[in-house]
């Protein structure tokens, strides 16, 4: 359901959808505010991409405030289940002198033709759908990780880019920070030798629980909130946006750890080992083989989760020296002076960008694919998705990343999609 | 080895053996106890209970599934009586359904469809999960069947739904039956199903099924839209449909679909003249997205390109499409030259969306033009433009001497809200500029206020110049008519006393 329209963004809508008898219908000078129409030191939106926010939670404060302030963006239009939050953020921007619709149904949001690109920042669970439908309405997706849900919307993501032309960042931003690309080029380069052990820090969600029902607040659609998921009697803790825990602790919508961390570092990890299209062969979770959850690569790499790090996010170990690295810039390397080491000019680069969302806009203006674009966040997905389901099986599950199958596990193959309630059937 | 040995050594080891023996037991079976008492807990009032019994319910069935585990059939049949059960609870049924989606077979599916007889929707919506997930040749074969020998709406519809998303090829024949039967929800069912089934088989049906005169419209278009879908990666079904398409919804979906290849700049420009306005407009996108060179090589020049006066005009209203945003401003500066009215218009009203300077400066010079659907969209145009030092140019002109440009900036005025221009309006009326002051009678027209008014009515009372008074008054009297309150019209009185 459509809560709000400014004047402005209808004007436009009719000019692009009304044809000439739009066009030629008005009668007097429109005065119209300053602000609303973007001036103020800022470029006007109508030239700028324009962008609808799906998904208002905790992760799309900085989205939204990029939208509104990157000088090449206007934002456009939000979309939350919850009422209240869009009254809230629509007045907050009403404060400052902007403006922009909002919508209930992301359906609407995405069926409007002046909207440009959206970022997709709900629950993992909607993130395939929701992405998926903007992409086949003409929408650029900057979509937040873990791409998908299961393996096989990432599959339906990759084909629904290519079909359709659209550009998608997947937001493993890690990509766009100098230290993880450092680190990465390192590894790839061989500049600690073969590396054979990694070891990455992931922790850990308290157990969920079945809450007992609590009435639906009337601002939240919770039907639409749980869209695809399987039906479960609303609880606030069920639906807060926590990093602590809130729906993050539910394998319902999304992987856990494995999909909330594992989103980040096995990214870094598939970059630095130069494996974005293709992956690990064998899952094992924690307390099957060894203490660690792990995964292992064709050629034995072994990824552990939650090992000795040595405080780094991820601590790459190679036959001849080590690289630690994380977040704020910590990059430490054994020997030290890999660190400051120039790479020769027949070294690998990897892709550089330092601004994940600015590097989306820039694929988007030069139609190039961005720095995690569909094919990477698959690929990272899968990981997140079965080692969540190598731990929800309590046994090892062996992958072939050629072929993108499951091998030997007819239940595990199963889990590598999930039926969905209806009728929040995945679009195609 | 002496016989007698190996009895000894046999009965040395008969602890582990028996010890195995159990083992494989508890591996091959499903324990019915073990698994009721676990779904009793979901009754329990503790969500913390009844949380663990999911996780005990999984481990149970996740050990009995396991690879290698020939316990897996038997560990589902315990599953199912358990379902059948009257006593088992609505939540232990739900949470068995939803264990069912991950480990169901073929055999599940009559204790399955048997949800689809009760009442409980929720129940059936997790069933029909269930059949969502069995996607075995086996377990198809199963669905296939269960279609064919279903009795209600109901089953049929979860079925249908089922076979679909599950690509059952094999089920073609008997989906398509039913597309033909009376049941219009079934049916339209049907044809969808097939959509998703895709292939060559569900193709050729469909293609069948949309020349069969005897089904209705809504129908039809139904099947348009799942040979669509059966299509989607096969591009001569693409253009098929997107060449005889009855609906504009498919002819659209089906455009959307064309590989580059197939929409080229004819496909492109065909589309262009299509009477709806959506295609017309995804055509559009499409040409400028791609920048098309083809589409606008060398700009909209009507001596040169190859559009006719209509997509000429669709083109213009959305170069604010284009990009780089530089080429849309260029070809809309070039296509004001043009003859047509329309075509000026719509070339400045996508000025004003482009913004920037260059385009800021073709929009102020075209405020000279006086026909009424140019100054419309100048109006419009210059209300909006975006361009560095916009507002600071205009009042400088406005406050600048009598010129054409300073009666320009006056006349944008009225569509643009300038901060501090209104007292220069009022200034410019009572100055002896008199192209200046007649049209900032008419920007004060638009846009002035009851201060505007009261100051100009002082100057009306004040002045000494009987010509002046008179206009003063007469535009005081019109302002006070537009503003519409009691102040005003006071004002206004008061003057006419005078």
């Amino acid at each position: 359901m459509k809560l709000t329209e400014n004047n402005h963004t209808a004007s436009r809508r009719q000019i692009l959808k009304g044809g000439l008898a739009t066009l030629f219908c008005g009668s007097a000078p429109m005065i119209l505010s300053s602000r609303v129409l973007g001036r103020a030191g800022n470029t006007g939106p109508n030239s700028l991409i324009r962008i609808g926010v799906i998904g208002n939670g905790l992760i799309s404060e900085g989205h939204r405030g990029y939208a509104l302030t990157s000088g090449q963006t206007s934002l456009a239009a939000l979309c939350d289940v919850n009422r209240q939050v869009l009254e809230k953020l629509s007045g907050q921007i009403k404060a400052n002198g902007g403006s922009c619709d909002t919508y209930t149904d992301h359906r609407e949001l995405c069926a409007r033709t002046d909207i440009d690109a959206v970022f997709v920042t709900t629950p993992d669970h909607w993130h395939a759908a929701m992405s998926i439908d903007a992409m086949r309405h003409g929408k650029d997706v900057y979509v937040e990780k873990p791409m998908t849900l299961t393996i096989d919307e990432g599959k339906a993501m990759v084909d629904a880019a290519a079909r359709y032309g659209r550009i998608v960042q997947v937001g493993s931003q890690q990509r766009s920070n100098d230290s993880f690309r450092k680190a990465s080029e390192l590894v790839l380069n061989g500049y600690i030798g073969k590396v054979h052990t990694i070891v990455t820090r992931l922790g850990e969600f308290g157990q969920p629980t079945q809450f007992s029902e609590q009435p639906v607040p009337e601002y939240l659609d919770y039907d639409r909130w749980l869209g695809p998921a399987p039906w479960e009697p609303y609880h606030a803790e069920r639906v807060l946006g926590d990093y602590g825990g809130g729906w993050r602790k539910f394998w319902e919508y999304g992987s856990r750890k494995n999909g909330d961390w594992g989103a980040h570092h096995f990214d870094i990890i598939q970059w630095a080992l130069g494996m974005d299209e293709s992956g690990p062969t064998l899952f094992v979770p924690k307390g099957v083989d060894g203490e660690h959850q792990h995964h292992i690569y064709a050629d034995g790499t072994k990824v552990i989760r939650d090992g000795d790090s040595k405080g780094a996010m991820i601590r790459f170990i190679g036959e001849s020296g080590e690289v630690h690295v994380g977040r704020d810039d910590a990059f430490v390397t054994i020997p030290a002076e890999l660190k400051s080491l120039a790479l020769k000019p027949s070294d690998k680069r990897l892709y550089a960008s330092t601004d994940h969302r600015r590097d989306w806009l820039q694929a988007i203006r030069t139609r190039s694919q961005p720095i995690c674009h569909a094919g990477i966040g698959h690929r990272t997905g899968t990981i997140c998705q079965l080692s969540g389901i190598a731990e929800r099986l309590g046994r090892a599950v062996k992958w072939d990343p050629a072929t993108e199958t499951v091998v030997d596990d007819a239940v595990a193959a199963r889990m590598t999609d999930r039926p969905r309630r209806a009728p929040y059937a995945l679009p195609f | 080895m002496p016989f007698h040995s190996n009895i000894d050594h046999l009965m040395k080891i008969f602890p582990s053996l028996l010890t195995l023996l159990c083992l494989s037991t508890r591996l091959l079976a499903l324990d019915a106890a073990q698994v009721s008492s676990v779904t009793a807990k979901f009754s329990d009032p503790s969500g913390d209970v009844q949380y663990a019994a999911r996780i005990e319910l999984d481990k149970l069935i996740d050990a009995a599934t396991a690879p290698g585990n020939s316990g897996s059939a038997a560990a589902t049949r315990t599953l199912e009586e358990i379902l059948a059960k009257p006593e088992t609870s609505k939540e232990a049924k739900k949470y068995l359904l939803r264990v069912l989606s991950r480990v169901g077979t073929a055999e599940s599916v009559p204790a399955v469809l048997a949800i689809f007889r009760g009442s409980d929707a929720m129940l059936k919506e997790e069933a029909r999960q269930v059949l969502e997930s069995l996607k075995s040749p086996a377990a198809i074969t199963a669905l296939t069947a269960a279609l064919t020998a279903a009795t209600t709406p109901q089953e049929r519809l979860a079925l249908l739904e089922s076979l679909g998303i599950n690509r059952a090829t094999n089920a073609v024949p008997a989906i398509a039956a039913l597309i033909t039967k009376p049941d219009a929800k079934v049916a339209l069912a049907a044809a969808e199903s097939l959509g998703k089934i895709g292939g060559p088989e569900a193709i050729t049906t469909l293609g069948k099924l949309r020349t069969e005169a005897s089904l209705s419209a809504p129908l039809k278009q139904e099947i348009d839209k799942a040979l669509l879908f059966a299509g989607k990666t096969n591009a001569k079904v693409v253009k098929k449909v997107y060449q005889t398409a009855g609906s504009p919804e498919v002819k659209l979906a089906a455009f959307l679909l064309l590989n580059p290849a197939d929409s080229p700049a004819a496909v492109i420009q065909d589309a262009m003249k299509s009477e709806d306005s959506s295609l017309r407009l995804a055509a559009i996108k499409r040409g400028m997205a791609a920048n098309t060179p083809d589409l606008l090589q060398g700009g909209l020049n009507r001596s040169t390109d190859p559009f006719s006066p209509n997509e000429r005009l669709v083109i213009l209203q959305n170069l604010p499409l284009l990009k780089p945003t530089e080429a849309a401003v260029g070809i809309a500066i070039d296509a004001l030259k043009s003859e047509s009215t329309e075509e000026r218009a719509s070339a400045i009203t996508a000025l004003g969306i482009l913004g920037g300077k260059p385009a800021f400066d073709a929009v102020f010079q075209s405020l000279t033009i006086n026909e009424p659907t140019i100054s419309r969209a100048l109006a419009s145009a210059i209300s909006r433009i975006d361009a560095p030092a916009a507002d600071e140019f205009l009042l400088a002109k406005i406050q600048g001497p009598e010129s054409p440009e300073k009666v320009l900036a006056i006349k944008a005025a009225a569509s643009r809200l300038i901060p501090g221009v209104r007292p220069l309006l009022v200034q410019t009326i009572l100055s002896s500029e008199k192209q200046s002051a007649q049209e900032s009678m008419k920007t004060l027209y638009a846009i002035g206020g009851i201060e505007e008014l009261k100051l100009l009515c002082a100057a009306a009372s004040s002045s000494t110049d009987a010509a002046q008074r008179g206009s003063l008054a007469s535009f005081c009297k019109r302002l006070a008519t537009r503003l519409a309150t009691d102040e005003a019209k006071q004002l206004a009185d008061a003057l006419k006393a005078d």
